[in-house]
């Protein structure tokens, strides 16, 4: 047997060997190669993704693709690109969250492309969002934004918004109007709010009238209802010691402390998927799973408008371009078509994002997407066309540093009550204004 | 001893050089010369990739060159006096030289690509490895046959047939997609693209540099004798040799990056821009401290700390309330979670493992079952049980309160709602329930492997002399498999102070700073903050941290070496 072995395996293993060695595909000599990557959602994102990339690269002539499918967001996206920057190997054009681009830009890690911009035939910034290109367009050293600011970072793969998902079935056990009947009637507030979040909480011991998560965006988005805002004017120190902070950190206070919300810290949304809470406050990228998994009616309400109106996030983020691309003007003209109406109208189809195009053909596929046909859809598109504030990046610190000191302030006051709401604006502000400090006095 | 006298005796005796002494000898010259170019060539590059860390890589690898160019002209000299130890040197370079010139041709032919590639082409066309498994079976019953016979041929003959073909298959299947039009045409032009790279000039050079290390090496085999070869000295290379690559694994991905997080430490590294050295900066704004006393009446904290430092803790001595202010209190914390974690995790996932160790070590039917299902948990990856226990602890929909609420129902007692991913009195009970219930099984099969090694005779003694079942536990049993706990004691508290992974799969969500351990700390330096500077100094205070738990481990440790004896 032994010999049988050796001789039936050695040329198997040298066929082998050579066939490993030969395999490598053929590259395609004198042609440009592109690498890019954005951080997908799921494997329906990532399959859209790289059938874009093939239909790309098959009409674009001397331009060869390699889409790279990043890690999704709890699985090191951005740890992987980072290293890969360290080491020199990061892709050509990338996807960043809009709130790094501040951090990617100052560091010199991102190409300012205005100039290509300026050059390229058709470009047109201004069929995204302005509130997305205010951000793009930030010039640091001239502090001024738009068009002409001689800054372009990148250009928005998407958009989304937060929206309340609600549990039609409850709303009918309790027999109160739903949000878009309080809305229609413009009674729709935070007052309306917490009557109805405690009506569907009265259902049971289980069943909780409102849930959240917990990360800034949620508690913020009160604030500035409220008409307070984390940082001051020129966004270069803390500005949540204010009354219009405390009233929204009262608000909510009261909402966890009487049970009405899911406790502060949990993630709500298997006790919202399991039926059980009536409001749940999240972004469109939750609408996949909820399709999936809902056993129940739902459908899309917006936030309550607080004392100081409506509220909202224009959550995004951006493709960029390698500032060690050696082809930095394909790698543009790749965003620009990763960016048209036709490949966002794919992705925005599988129901995780909105384009960041806010034109009506960009905007109508989204809202005909099948995956929500029949949805209050427009919970969304209205926040972003008319009152959401774009998430942005902070120049003057380190937003996660800042955040990292605020936010187990805001745990304080709404999981234990070890911190009262009244206080919440002094202590937040004590701890994050050193990190302000301390970023001025590094640079 | 033995090997001083024999160094001692290669050093006296002259013998003549073998006839390939000289030709070894001008080789050896030529390597070192050419290293030592390559060494100084390599600190002259600019080589961008490695700009951001200050080229510190790239030093490294000068400085590794050199040495090894010094390794080649000392072969020389030692060749020339026939010394023993020329011969094992000019041995090391040459395999090092054979290994890494047969990496650069993998380079130039594009190996690792190829690997990455049908690696791909595997996970499409896994269906055709079904056969592997088909033709072992085929095989399997022909080895099951006891006498030799063509049957017996005929049937290993098949299976290897059918493992050979469907390996070829799924090459060729690989191999077509997507790039290809066709098999053929794919593999013709993978070969011909083989070809063409291997017959250019790297390619080449690499072959010939592969080939001339390889001579040089099998030469040296060869002349054993010439050099007064004992049996230890070739005992000693061969060994050197097995451990060859697992030594320069760990040299390049191993030492190497610890190294570079080492100077890192002393910079504010990034990431995305370049390193710049700041000293022992990122060390003494972790340990700046400073106490401060609050003057009677104020509670602001901020009137009494030093600028850029923020509330640590305050505490009271007497009638005066002391400010404890640091530079960086969230490491602190992290820091005192740890410890709380390691407190708490040490005791329970070691004592309920000694009592399941001990329950499984009695002979009672299907033991081995439960030995295998006790230790499942430990090979099961962190993210997946977090994301369970998750779901158990959730206190809308968790099984954990259900079966709290149904047992006070019973009892007809208010149902107790314990928010254990939310509540910080709780939190870390709860992580470490969890850590416990995974690293119990495998704390129970050391455990195990430690009471199966108490010899029975002193139970028997014991219950002779009529001591009990505890008695028995406390006086025999526990000193005896005292090294085996204190092996569990020093691996559970070294995995508990590098806790991150559990604490990141089950609270990432929590807002408070109850979750942060000091690699989750160095993790939100590193990858959220872009601080990675910092982030390795964090690292390298861990390890000290560490390195100080386990001295004083091992010091204490001498009462419980005294029964392994």
């Amino acid at each position: 047997m032994s010999r049988l072995n050796k001789i039936s395996f050695l040329p198997i293993f040298l066929l082998i060997a050579t066939l490993v060695f030969a395999v490598v595909p053929v590259a395609a000599q004198d042609e440009v190669t592109l690498r890019w990557r954005t951080r997908p959602d799921n494997q329906a994102e990532i399959d859209v993704y790289q059938a874009v990339s093939d239909a790309i690269d098959a009409e674009w002539e001397g331009v060869t693709l390699q889409y790279e499918p990043g890690n999704n967001e709890g699985s090191g996206y951005q740890n992987t690109l980072l290293n890969e920057i360290s080491a020199g190997t990061a892709p050509d054009v990338f996807w960043i969250p809009g709130a790094s681009v501040a951090t990617f830009a100052s560091e010199g890690a991102i190409l300012n492309l205005a100039e290509l911009a300026a050059g390229m035939e058709g470009f047109d910034g201004s069929v995204f969002y302005p509130q997305q290109m205010e951000q793009l367009t930030y010039n640091p050293e001239t502090m001024t934004s738009g068009a002409d600011s001689g800054a372009l970072w990148g250009l928005p793969r998407d958009a989304s918004s937060f929206a309340l998902y609600v549990n039609l079935d409850l709303f009918e056990e309790a027999g109160i109007p739903t949000p878009a009947e309080l809305q229609a009637d413009g009674n729709w507030n935070w007052e309306t709010f917490t009557e109805t979040a405690q009506a569907i909480g009265a259902l049971g011991d289980d069943i909780y009238g409102f849930g959240m998560n917990a990360w800034w965006a949620n508690w913020w988005l009160w604030v500035n209802a409220a008409g307070g805002g984390f940082f001051n004017e020129d966004r270069t120190a803390c500005a949540l010691n204010s009354d219009e902070t405390t009233a929204a950190m009262t608000f909510l206070s009261d909402l966890y402390g009487t049970g009405e919300g899911v406790p502060y810290g949990t993630d709500a949304e298997p006790p919202f998927i399991a039926g059980n809470v009536g409001m749940f406050l999240n972004g469109r990228w939750a609408t996949p799973n909820t399709v999936a998994q809902a056993q129940f009616n739902w459908d899309y309400a917006e936030v309550p408008a607080g004392p100081n109106g409506q509220s909202n996030w224009l959550f995004w983020g951006a493709y960029v371009v390698n500032i060690n691309s050696p082809y930095a003007a394909e790698a543009l003209e790749l965003i620009a078509r990763l960016t048209s109406v036709d490949v966002q109208s794919q992705v925005t189809a599988l129901g995780a994002n909105l384009p960041s195009r806010a034109g009506e053909d960009a905007v109508n596929a989204f809202l005909n997407a099948e995956i929500t046909a029949g949805k209050n859809n427009e919970a969304f598109t209205n926040a972003l066309a008319s009152y959401a504030v774009a998430e942005a990046p902070l120049w003057s610190a380190n937003f996660d540093a800042i955040d990292g000191a605020v936010e187990p302030l805001v745990g304080q006051v709404l999981t234990d009550g070890t911190l009262a709401a009244e206080d919440f604006g002094t202590a937040a502000c004590a701890a994050a204004d050193p990190l302000f400090a301390e970023a001025a006095a590094g640079s | 001893m033995a090997a001083t006298s024999q160094v001692r005796t290669s050093l006296t005796v002259k013998r003549p050089l073998p006839t390939v002494g000289l030709p070894l000898i001008v080789w050896h010259l030529v390597v070192g010369v050419a290293a030592l170019f390559g060494a100084y060539n390599i600190t002259q590059l600019q080589i961008d990739a490695l700009e951001k860390t200050n080229y510190v890589i790239q030093y490294f690898g000068a400085a590794l060159t050199f040495i090894y160019a010094l390794c080649s002209l000392v072969a020389v000299l030692l060749i020339l006096q026939v010394n023993s130890n020329g011969r094992l040197i000019s041995m090391a370079v040459n395999v090092i030289g054979f290994s890494l010139a047969l990496a650069y041709l993998g380079q130039i032919l594009g190996v690792y690509e190829g690997f990455d590639y049908l690696s791909g082409g595997l996970a499409r066309n896994i269906l055709l490895m079904l056969g592997i498994p088909l033709g072992y079976a085929v095989v399997w019953i022909a080895w099951r046959m006891h006498e030799p016979s063509s049957t017996r041929a005929l049937l290993e003959k098949v299976g290897l047939g059918i493992m050979g073909i469907s390996l070829m298959l799924l090459l060729l299947a690989s191999l077509a997609t997507p790039e290809a039009d066709n098999v053929i045409s794919g593999l013709v032009g993978a070969v011909l693209n083989l070809l063409g790279k291997w017959l250019s000039l790297n390619g080449l050079l690499a072959t010939a540099l592969a080939a001339l290390f390889g001579a040089g090496c099998y030469v040296m085999v060869r002349e054993a004798q010439a050099f007064g070869e004992t049996t230890s000295q070739r005992e000693s290379w061969q060994g050197w040799l097995f451990l060859l690559p697992n030594l320069l694994n760990f040299s390049i991905f191993f030492a190497g990056p610890l190294l570079l997080s080492f100077y890192l430490s002393f910079t504010d590294f990034s990431a995305l821009s370049n390193a710049n050295f700041i000293g022992l900066r990122n060390y003494s704004a972790m340990f700046t401290l400073s106490i401060n006393p609050l003057p009677a009446g104020v509670t602001d904290a901020t009137t009494v700390i030093p600028t850029l430092q923020t509330e640590f803790t305050r505490f009271a001595l007497g009638n005066q309330t002391y400010v404890v202010g640091a530079r960086d209190p969230l490491f602190w914390t992290s820091v005192g979670n740890t410890f709380r974690y390691c407190i708490l995790l040490l005791p329970l996932s070691i004592i309920p493992a000694l009592a399941l160790a001990i329950l499984l070590n009695s002979k009672i039917p299907g033991m081995k079952f439960f030995r295998a299902v006790f230790f499942l948990p430990s090979v099961a990856a962190v993210v997946g049980v977090a994301l369970i226990w998750k779901w158990l602890y959730d206190p809308v929909i968790g099984y954990i309160n259900y079966a709290l609420g149904t047992v006070a129902s019973w009892f007809g007692i208010a149902p107790p709602e314990p928010q254990w991913l939310t509540d910080t009195n709780l939190l870390l009970l709860s992580v470490v329930i969890m850590a416990s219930w995974q690293v119990i099984g495998f704390n129970t099969v050391i455990f195990l492997a430690g009471l199966q090694g108490v010899p029975k005779e002193l139970h028997e003694a014991a219950t002779v002399d009529g001591a009990n079942g505890w008695r028995r536990f406390l006086n025999i049993t526990l000193p005896l498999i005292a090294p085996t706990t204190f092996f569990i004691v020093v691996t559970t508290l070294i995995s508990g102070l590098q806790a991150f992974s559990e604490f990141f799969s089950l609270i990432q969500e929590n807002p408070t700073n109850a979750k942060l351990t000091t690699v989750y700390y160095l993790y939100q330096r590193g990858f959220e903050r872009f601080d990675m500077g910092y982030a390795s100094a964090t690292a390298w205070v861990l390890f000290g941290m560490i390195f100080i738990v386990t001295l004083i481990q091992f010091r204490l440790s001498g009462r419980a070496d005294a029964y392994s004896d």
